[in-house]
């Protein structure tokens, strides 16, 4: 046993007064402003939620954003992580020119950043250009997303359902589709009858 | 009656006499060879029951066979979807007579948890099942249990459609 005194056990830094957290957060913010300085007039929105960067985007102007975003010098947002979509049907605040958010994720292997860019699609016509034709590996993705909610991928090469049967009628992640389905789960016909 | 009553002179030479359909079920009930159908998890634990652990070939059945037109017991294991579902239909088809269906699990049987779209609730609805067998995953123990009660159909002394499927009512 020795007499010394135990040091006094250190606390974690709170957040605020953490010398780094202030250093990030002040990148942050030369990234915001970068972000809006490189995708002026093809983006609405550049803000931070939930400690991700979030870019509103809309249809029209989607595929350029993701074009400058992947080819920038600066930027360098080379790898698409992943596109999902939201339906909104069941939101307070729903209006049906919002009914589809198209959330494509892209990601920079060399600068360690993410960013995330949000496109609104109306219920009338579910429709978004498709990125493969920037990022290779958004096809797969993109017949995922066709094959739960119906959005269609304008010039998409190849756009069949990827998980559910080719004559499956509807898209079950889309908020009107009853969990249990609408009886595709019991229309086969039993095996001994089969000849 | 056997034989060797009637005929004085062959007793105690080694003979007996039975049925040849007794022997056929004998020989059958005790060489198996099931087709692994796992599709989830509750095949790792049919997988568990054929290793050295639990050893299934103790009771004749441990020749898994990945054709069905070579196997006579078809072990539905897991949750079969829409799009398996004819899979699964086609594969029971090929099996020769005489065959015999284990549904292995909560999902196979009813559909356990995965009361959505593409679950089928009860792969009996539309193939024939033997034996259904509880749990989530079962243990290797029940699954060696509806083994045995697929052999007791076998050689006669239970009936095909003895064993049903477990309802809410009678839990
Ligand atoms: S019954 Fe349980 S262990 Fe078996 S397939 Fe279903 S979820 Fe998996």
């Amino acid at each position: 046993m020795s007499d010394e005194k135990k040091p006094e056990p250190k606390l974690p830094p709170t957040h605020d007064s953490h010398p780094a957290s202030t250093r990030v957060l002040e990148e942050n913010q030369n990234d915001l402003d970068q972000l809006r300085d490189k995708l002026a007039g093809r983006c609405s929105d550049v803000s931070v939620q939930f400690k991700q960067t979030v870019i509103k985007t809309d249809r029209d102007n989607v595929i350029a954003a993701l074009e400058i975003l992947k080819s920038d010098p600066e930027l360098k947002f080379n790898m698409i992580t992943d596109i999902t979509a939201v339906d909104n049907m069941r939101r307070p605040d729903f209006e049906p020119e919002r009914r589809f958010t198209v959330i494509h994720t892209v990601y920079s292997v060399e600068r360690r950043k993410r960013v995330r860019l949000e496109t609104d699609l109306s219920e009338g016509n579910p429709r978004i250009p498709t990125a493969a034709a920037v990022y290779k590996g958004a096809a797969w993705i993109e017949r995922e997303i066709y094959d739960m909610y119906g959005i269609e991928f304008a010039g998409h090469p190849d756009l069949r359902r990827v998980l559910l049967p080719d004559y499956y009628e509807h898209f079950p992640l889309r908020k009107d589709y009853p969990l249990t389905g609408r009886g595709e789960r019991d229309n086969f016909v039993r095996a001994e009858e089969v000849e | 009656m056997g034989l060797e009553q009637m005929i004085p002179s062959l007793a105690g030479e080694g003979f007996f006499t039975t049925q040849v359909n007794k022997v056929i079920a004998w020989a059958r009930k005790n060489s198996l060879w099931p087709y692994p159908f796992g599709t989830a998890c509750c095949a790792i634990e049919m997988m568990a029951t054929l290793n050295s652990r639990y050893d299934l070939s103790r009771f004749g059945a441990e020749v898994i066979r990945f054709s069905p037109r070579q196997s006579d017991l078809l072990i539905v294991s897991g949750r079969v979807v829409l799009k398996m579902m004819p899979v699964l239909a086609e594969i029971y088809q090929q099996m020769g007579e005489p065959k015999w269906v284990i549904s292995m699990g909560a999902c196979a049987s009813t559909g356990g948890v995965f009361n959505t779209y593409p679950q089928i609730q009860g792969v009996d609805q539309f193939i024939p099942v033997d034996v259904y067998i509880p749990g989530c995953p079962p243990r290797p123990e029940s699954l060696i249990d509806g083994v045995l009660k697929i052999q007791k159909i076998i050689d006669g002394q239970a009936e095909r459609g003895e064993f049903t499927r477990p309802t809410v009512e009678a839990n």
